[in-house]
């Protein structure tokens, strides 16, 4: 049985909007930066899927450079996250309210 | 063993692209630069004042600059616009054009250092590295030729922008700002690397001069693929340049960092992201412009009018020039939104003079959290400004007013530029938004630029000051302020009173910028 590219594209477009979904609607922030995860891989599922339907193999180049960036943004992301609630309970992003207006 | 050795010894070497080191000069000093900085500081901790790491710092950013303008010069005769890198980087007028702004803006905001130093221990090393390496980003934003290189780009700017955001220590406002701005930058760098994904599969090609050619040469109508990679690329973009309905993050980033962070995002990630904007756009989507030129449109004139009707009803002033800030990011959209040269070079030249009066802008704020000792300055606390110093009183006065686009000021001309540019091209419905939301914003900037005149508090707190004996014991610790701050030789007042003299002299003698922002609009 052969599988389509289309399905892969269809599936990397759910797991995309399933990340962003996560994104807006859950208060954890540890959970808001997975679905954050979630998204950039939608993202290389995308590239190689391309890559493999138009026979050029720049767009898997690609996905080792946002593998590269997603670590990077992790490291300074879970840093952020360290500095902001060592000295609270939870993690919740609605704790984040000094702002208003 | 052998077979496989002399297999590959016969096959043919792999040929690597010639390297134009010249070309990325100005990116390669701010990384060296900042690995020197960063390094230095770290072998001699106890000795390294933070002076030497603020000078050593703004020698980096000097020399970059140097470099630009020499790449400026240089590159002025036959060969002025050509791919570099294997095609992935430009070296054109507009590159150039933006490394002698990142340069400038770095410089400045360097200097500001030194203001950073009162508010906190340790941290002025950081600053200045983070400041160098977010500005290299910018950098190949603005040069980038290839939308992978711009992610790269636009990844090493915003990376460094969340740490600097939070640099202030034990703050937990900068802490949640950085938060704020960090979730939020993740999400639309997520989005415009998704469009990147989808422009790849419509086009095959993620290298942005090949994508104008191919389409080009296939035209391509209402192709749902290439329609949705267009719409996230100008979403994901379209957070980095706050315009509206993606701005909800700028008021609590700006109004939670330091002040001089607050004026270099201000400055440095809106100009890389409308840089990224144009080159994309109106480079290489150019044959589609009948696709994006219409949501543009919407995106500003949203932003216009959102940005200033938003800043009218605030009460803290950082808070007050984020809504500013979003309100210009509308007006360099309608640029864009021209989509001609005209246009362009009219976004150009409101995106310099924007940068240096954003960066003096928030100096001066900066200072004057310095003079009266309070962060989170209210709208209310510039009355009797102009009694306490009348030098932060006229820089203040001028740079707001430059925003508001007042003559004999870079902000007329500017707003001028965009406006006259959306009218040639026939776009009068906007243009007339423009003028309004240009009208609206003259209301709280004028408010802004009068307060400092009026008294200092209110009639009722003066009274109660009086009458408990504490009000001339106020007034001496003010005057002792104001004294500590005069005696000092201070970098901030330098950089405040360059920016006033570049908005307000170039404001009078325009025409040499202007001719050089319209020269710079030749892309690739």
């Amino acid at each position: 049985m052969t599988v389509p590219g289309s399905w892969y594209l269809i599936l990397s477009a759910l797991l995309f909007s399933l990340g962003a979904l996560g994104f807006f609607t859950r208060r954890n922030v540890l959970i808001m930066f997975m679905s954050l995860e979630l998204m950039l891989n939608a993202v290389n599922l995308t590239f190689v899927t391309f890559s493999r339907m138009l026979g050029d193999i720049g767009g898997q180049t690609m996905v080792f450079f946002v593998l590269v960036v997603a670590a990077a943004e992790v490291v300074v992301g879970l840093g952020i996250i360290m500095a902001i609630f060592r000295r609270r309970s939870s993690a919740t992003a609605d704790d984040l309210s000094i702002f208003r207006g | 063993m052998s077979f496989l050795i002399a297999q590959v010894a016969s096959s043919t070497p792999i040929k690597l692209p010639p390297i134009e080191y010249s070309a990325i000069a100005p990116e390669l000093i701010m990384i060296v630069g900042a690995v020197v900085v960063l390094l230095v500081s770290s072998l001699v901790t106890k000795h390294l004042s933070k002076a030497t790491s603020v000078a050593l710092g703004s020698v980096v950013a000097i020399v970059s600059l140097v470099d630009s303008i020499y790449l400026a010069f240089r590159s002025g005769g036959q060969n002025a616009n050509k791919a570099v890198l294997a095609g992935a980087v430009a070296l054109d007028k507009f590159a150039i054009f933006f490394f002698v702004l990142f340069s400038i803006v770095a410089l400045l905001t360097i200097l500001l250092g030194q203001d950073l130093m009162d508010l906190n221990k340790g941290r002025i090393p950081e600053f200045v590295v983070l400041v160098l390496l977010s500005t290299s980003g910018a950098m190949l934003m603005a040069s980038a030729l290839d939308l992978i290189v711009l992610f790269l780009g636009l990844e090493i700017l915003s990376i460094s922008l969340y740490v600097l955001v939070a640099i202030e220590s034990g703050s937990d406002r900068g802490r949640e700002s950085s938060i704020k701005y960090f979730m939020l930058g993740g999400f639309s760098s997520a989005v415009f690397l998704y469009g990147v994904a989808l422009i790849y599969g419509a086009t095959g090609t993620t290298n942005i001069g090949q994508i104008f050619t191919f389409l080009a040469n296939n035209l391509i109508k209402s192709n749902g693929v290439l329609l949705a990679g267009m719409g996230m690329l100008l979403v994901g973009l379209g957070f980095k340049i706050s315009a509206v309905p993606f701005h909800f993050w700028a008021p609590d980033v700006y109004q939670g960092a330091p002040s001089p962070v607050t004026g270099y995002m201000a400055a440095t990630a809106k100009a890389a992201g409308f840089a990224a904007l144009l080159r994309v756009f109106f480079s290489g989507l150019i044959t589609n412009q009948s696709d994006w030129v219409p949501v543009v449109g919407t995106l500003a004139v949203l932003t216009m009018l959102v940005g200033a009707i938003l800043a009218v009803v605030q009460r803290d002033i950082k808070r007050t020039l984020a809504y500013s800030s979003i309100n210009q990011a509308g007006f360099i959209l309608l640029g864009l939104y021209a989509a001609s040269n005209r246009g362009i070079g009219a976004s150009l030249y409101f995106l310099i003079t924007y940068s240096v009066v954003i960066v003096g802008a928030f100096a001066t704020i900066g200072a004057m959290e310095r003079l009266l000792g309070k962060r989170g300055l209210q709208l209310d606390d510039l009355r009797g400004l102009a009694k306490k110093s009348p030098f932060l009183t006229f820089s203040f006065v001028a740079l707001i007013l430059a925003q508001a686009g007042a003559p004999f000021t870079t902000g007329f001309l500017a707003k001028f530029n965009v406006v006259l540019a959306a009218v040639s091209s026939r776009h009068y419905p906007v243009a007339l938004v423009a003028m309004i939301s240009a009208a609206i914003a003259v209301f709280f900037y004028l408010r802004m630029a009068l307060l400092p005149f009026r008294a200092a508090g209110s009639e009722d707190e003066a009274q109660a000051g009086l009458e408990e004996g504490e009000y001339g014991g106020g007034t001496a610790v003010l005057v002792k302020e104001d004294v500590k701050v005069k005696t000092k030789v201070d970098a901030a007042a330098v950089v405040i009173a360059v920016a006033v003299v570049i908005t307000v002299g170039l404001g009078i003698w325009a025409g040499p910028l202007v001719s050089v922002a319209n020269r710079a609009v030749l892309l690739f």
